[in-house]
């Protein structure tokens, strides 16, 4: 991460340009709100304006605006503590696993309900993984944690997350869970 | 391979990130194929998987969110300019007063200040006090880079003087720069690390990108079978030896 260079408008607009809709997906994904992911957007940019830039190989920039949105992200969740609204939940809610499958299109409400119900450090990472495939090491530098802890963070919220949203009948479901780790459903706070 | 190992490394997704050793690779597909309850288990995962993965990312994104940014964003034509840029161009300014404006004459094609950081940033220090940790470093920086990569052990990378990501056919190919000396003659030594699975080397042949002033060598990694390094030493010196 070499500090230094300068950031054009030209440069900035290409940035626009190239990352704007993965990054909006993401914003949305983590706050649920099209509005909150507009100004995360909008946010992350104008960091990248302001920052004293490090100008990034073309591969590493991608990654570095992911990270400033996460961290803006945090930043107005921290505010929003501040000023009274419910904290962020530390670790992943028990409940009933979703019973049953479906045969229509993706139940998009409840999924970012479920997305919602994680804490960010297990959204956050699943996200990623899914949405923009990151390697494990792109993600723990991005959020600051161990590689080993973002693999574990994955497994279990995917398996948490499986438990809850409803399948397609696609010939059953999986019967050999005994060999995933157990007490995966009862996952430790951040 | 037991049931259990492989299922781990499939879980972690190992694979798919190309995180996990090409010997253990070889050895989850022989598995598969062999174990029809692995195999149902890892096609569930994988549908379910690939499912949760599209309805994530099924979020649809504002039609004039790009034209909305682009009119919110400082409209200077310089938006930062940097402490070690200001100080790079005072010192410019200086030489130029100094008379070294001559390599400045007009004529010459501006040197890219963007293209520069991108070269320097890929060059990530690689300063260890050992050959091996020099290599441990270079494999590291690669990996950041997004390139898993195996490096020859028997490389001398104290005289490693550059590294990072080139292009070849349109894929990524992870480059060293070498400096040799002896005897006073100096050499240039590129070394490139190809990836069996990027390149069909089956048909290829050095001779074809040998010189008078160029040796070019081909060697394969001795550990594993995916990688190939193709060494190419100009001004016909000596390569690191291998």
């Amino acid at each position: 991460m070499t500090p230094g260079g300068t950031i054009t408008r030209e440069r900035l607009l290409e940035w626009v340009e190239q990352h704007h809709a993965p990054l909006f997906r993401f914003a949305f994904r983590l706050s649920g709100s099209h509005q909150d992911a507009e100004d995360l957007v909008h946010d992350t940019f104008l960091s990248a304006a302001k920052n004293n830039a490090p100008l990034r190989a073309p591969e590493a920039v991608r990654g570095w605006l992911f990270a400033i949105l996460r961290n803006h992200f945090l930043m107005r969740v921290r505010r929003r503590q501040q000023a009274g609204f419910e904290p962020m939940p530390e670790d992943l809610p028990e409940g009933a696993a979703t019973k049953g499958g479906r045969d229509d299109g993706p139940d998009v409400e409840l999924l970012q309900r479920l997305l919602n119900q994680m804490p960010e450090g297990y959204r956050t990472p699943l996200i990623l993984f899914f949405f923009e495939e990151f390697s494990y090491r792109e993600i723990a530098e991005q959020m600051g944690v161990p590689v080993g802890t973002v693999m574990s963070r994955l497994a279990r919220a995917k398996d948490w997350i499986r438990q809850r949203y409803p399948w397609p009948e696609e010939g059953g479901r999986d019967n050999t869970r005994g060999l995933t780790a157990p007490g995966q459903d009862d996952l430790p706070s951040d | 391979m037991r049931c259990e190992t492989a299922r781990t490394i499939l879980e972690l997704n190992l694979p798919r990130l190309g995180e996990a050793d090409w010997r253990d690779l070889d050895a989850v597909e022989a598995h598969l194929k062999t174990c029809p309850q692995c195999h149902a288990w890892w096609s569930l995962r994988s549908r379910e998987d690939n499912r949760l993965a599209r309805e994530i990312r099924a979020v649809p994104v504002p039609r004039h969110l790009a034209a909305n940014l682009a009119g919110r964003l400082p409209m200077d034509k310089r938006v930062l300019g940097s402490k070690k840029l200001m100080a790079a161009l005072a010192a410019a300014s200086l030489l130029a007063l100094a008379g070294v404006g001559y390599w400045l004459r007009p004529a010459a094609s501006p040197l890219d200040a963007d293209a520069v950081a991108r070269l320097l940033e890929t060059s990530a220090a690689v300063d260890g006090p050992t050959s091996h940790e020099r290599m441990e470093q270079l494999v590291d920086s690669f990996s950041r880079l997004g390139e898993t990569v195996r490096l020859p052990e028997s490389l001398n990378y104290l005289q490693a003087v550059s590294h990072g990501i080139t292009e070849l056919q349109g894929r990524k190919v992870p480059q060293i720069l070498f400096q040799t000396e002896e005897g006073g003659n100096r050499n240039l030594v590129r070394l490139l690390v190809l990836d069996s699975r990027k390149f069909d080397l089956s048909q290829y042949s050095v001779e074809q990108n040998a010189g008078l002033n160029r040796q070019v060598e081909l060697v394969p990694d001795s550990e594993d079978g995916r990688f190939f390094f193709l060494l190419s030493t100009q001004d016909m010196g000596r390569a690191p030896k291998y």
